[in-house]
């Protein structure tokens, strides 16, 4: 068994860990937010939302991966990105930073490899309108080692999953292009899909698309759940007044599907779902809409609502505990889900990494 | 979960019912004054592109295609009035891009157009065919290169193909405008009016409200940072003015002073009265009046924009606008939307 802080909460191995480890009596989170100068910033803040760590960036940040062995994260600048920013965890300091090569930017999410050697990174190469997948080392400075195609235009969040050996890839299938600000390039052509690739070498193992009268329903944040499930959110580029599920599944049996959810719950996202995460026992997912600003919370065996919490401006999600979730707003909150959390005077952005 | 509840209900930061109740009849007003009548325009302005083809198509002339090459610059104006209106009926079917397919980075669309002129392909000189063709061909984008790109000096004595396509893609702009215009009337304005609980596009007028004024900061934001700043670069030696719409019937300059009017018709047109202090939309709109002298001289030279983007004094009065466009655009974004208490969230911005 590997030995990480997790391990320590839950009282196993406690003796073998070392010993900054076995200090850490609260869970702690990495999120990019803004401070209340304006400054965008990197910050370590616990459980209760006290920040223990604020780091200034140039520009806002986005999401983070954390190194298997729980001593590193980085966090990526937001799309269409030009730095990630690694940190030594237990220091809570920063390490390092680095940049994509000239054609590529960062897309705002990576992973790290099961050895934690290879920093796998979202990037468009925006001339050929093709996504890739930056490859860094994480033992040598973070060099870029090489990329591999994500067979798809505009990944955003990948996951590196538990079997060690895939990397899924969320292709939203929207062009953009950094001459053009945020602008959406391709809307009426956009095919998303999600891509498994062989992570050693970047062969392709599946990519799914969902049927072509959903080809405006960009999938963006996926989360590992139980059950050898990945649930996805997206976003819907059609028009406001269409209702379409923006949550669903891949998974080895099913393929690629949407979640069955009342109309009303997925009206209440405004179609949009900032950000996707499963509790650690794999049992529940989380999706979050900061434009409904409401989270959807899903059990995970049985593929249904559980429940609904309407929050202003929440997006941030990320395990807490075995079986709990933990939410952060653009108002400050940190809130592990059915529990009292605190309010720090910053905005959290759009994601929040357990560490 | 109770503790959670309650803390939404202290953060929240949504519009006071008070508040609320005042938006209705100001979003009534901005819909039925300043958006129906702006789409109505756009609508009856291709019907009248399209009258002026088909006078050009039965009796080719010099005459003929000078009054179609001046109607379509009626035609881009009104269609600038509306352009900032991406949400509700323009996202219907594509609407939007069948208009405006614009940026085209990669000219595919071009390309697009120029092949089907090439190979004279007759399916797109008929309504019902062209409509489903790539959405690049059947716009303001391709009318441009149909009445002013290469080879159309031959619309003066040739009433071929190249007309019988124009003429079609005015007819399609025709259908499009009106069924926008047509669902901004009825529908739409139907939905926007019972904006409540219930209603699964706006939960209130303020939400309504809210996509409107994000509409005009938008548009400010693109004019300024795609139409000017990206097109003519830092200096003019790096200026890259074919990056800009309609340099071809040298429309963009026009095109941007009716973005900015469109913008200034909505301030006008009741945002300021709910407002006990409308000094934030008087700023607003100095700031406009600011773009409009700097692009003024500009106008009136009668230069094509290619040129003046390598200019030096035009250059320097071109880099000077996008200065008020953007503080226009941070007061309608932020300032105004926060003093109506609208003020969107750190992570509802836009996608990601």
């Amino acid at each position: 068994m590997r030995l990480t802080r997790r391990a320590a909460l839950l009282g196993v191995g406690a003796s073998l860990l070392p010993l900054r480890v076995a200090a850490e009596d609260r869970a702690l989170y990495l999120a990019s937010c803004r401070l209340r100068s304006g400054q965008m910033a990197a910050a370590i803040v616990d459980e209760a939302g006290d920040i223990l760590l604020t780091e200034p960036i140039d520009a806002r940040g986005h999401g983070g991966a954390l190194c298997p062995d729980g001593d590193h994260a980085v966090l990526f600048a937001r799309r269409p990105g030009r730095f990630a920013i690694v940190f030594d965890v237990a220091r809570r300091e920063r390490v390092c930073a680095f940049a994509p090569p000239a054609g590529r930017r960062f897309a705002g999410h990576g992973a790290y490899s099961a050895d934690g050697r290879l920093l796998y990174a979202a990037e468009n190469d925006f001339e050929a309108e093709r996504g890739v997948i930056g490859i860094y080392d994480a033992r040598d400075g973070y060099l870029r080692r090489g990329e591999f195609d994500t067979h798809g235009i505009g990944p955003h969040e990948i996951l590196a999953l538990r079997d060690g050996n895939t990397l899924a890839v969320a292709n939203g299938g929207i062009a953009t292009h950094p001459g053009f600000a945020r602008m959406k390039l391709n809307l009426p052509t956009m095919r998303p899909s999600l891509v498994l690739l062989r992570a050693r070498d970047g062969t392709l193992l599946a990519k799914a698309e969902l049927p072509s009268a959903l080809h405006k329903v960009s999938i963006r944040h996926m989360a590992e759940a139980g059950a050898g499930q990945l649930w996805f959110g997206a976003q819907y580029e059609g028009p406001a007044e269409d209702t379409v599920p923006l949550v669903g599944t891949f998974d080895d049996r099913r393929g690629l599907c949407l979640v069955e959810a009342p109309d009303s719950a997925f009206a209440a996202l405004n179609q949009y779902v900032g950000s996707v995460a499963a509790s650690r026992d794999g049992a529940t997912v989380v999706t979050t809409s900061p434009r409904g600003s409401i989270a959807l919370v899903w059990d995970v065996a049985t593929r249904t609502l559980r429940a609904r919490h309407a929050l202003a401006d929440v997006c941030g999600a990320a395990p807490h505990g075995r079986q709990g979730l933990l939410l952060t707003t653009g108002l400050g909150n940190v809130l592990p889900l059915g529990a009292t959390g605190g309010r720090a005077s910053v905005a959290w952005d759009n994601h929040v990494l357990a560490l | 979960m109770r503790v959670l509840v309650a803390c939404a209900l202290l953060v929240f930061a949504a519009p006071s019912v008070a508040q609320e109740r005042a938006f209705a009849p100001a979003v009534d007003r901005l819909v039925s004054e300043v958006i129906v009548p702006a789409y109505e325009g756009f609508a009856s302005a291709a019907s009248a592109q399209e009258g002026r083809l088909d006078a050009l198509c039965a009796a080719p002339s010099a005459e003929a295609l000078s009054a179609a090459r001046e109607g379509f610059g009626t035609l881009v104006a009104a269609f600038a009035q509306i352009e900032p209106y991406r949400f509700g009926p323009a996202r219907e079917g594509n609407r939007y891009e069948r208009v405006f397919f614009w940026p085209d980075r990669r000219g595919r669309g071009l390309r697009q157009v120029q092949r089907l002129l090439a190979e004279e392909d007759v399916s797109a000189t008929d309504l019902g065919a062209l409509i489903h063709k790539s959405v690049a061909v059947q716009g303001l984008v391709a009318l441009e290169f149909a009445l002013f790109g290469g080879g159309s000096e031959t619309l003066t004595d040739d009433a071929g193909f190249r007309c019988a396509y124009a003429r079609t893609v005015a007819e399609a702009l025709t259908l499009v405008g009106a069924d926008m215009a047509e669902a901004w009337r009825g529908p739409f304005a139907q939905r926007i009016a019972e904006a409540g609980s219930d209603n699964p596009t706006y939960r209130s007028h303020g939400e309504v409200l809210q996509d409107i004024l994000q509409a005009a900061a938008t548009q400010l934001e693109l004019v300024g940072a795609q139409k000017l700043t990206a097109a003519i670069g830092k200096t003019p030696g790096d200026a890259k003015p074919k990056r800009a719409p309609f340099w071809r019937s040298d429309l963009t300059l026009p095109m941007v002073a009716a973005n900015v009017d469109a913008v200034r018709r909505l301030l006008e047109g009741g945002v300021g009265d709910l407002l006990e202090d409308d000094t934030l939309v008087r700023s607003a709109l100095f700031e406009l009046a600011q773009v409009d002298r700097a692009l003024a001289p500009l106008l009136e030279s009668g230069e094509p924009f290619v040129s003046l983007a390598q200019d030096p004094d035009a250059h320097r009065r071109l880099a000077y606008a996008a200065i008020p466009l953007g503080a226009a655009q941070r007061l309608i974004a932020a300032r105004i939307q926060g003093a109506l208490g609208l003020a969107a969230g750190f992570n509802a911005l836009d996608g990601d």
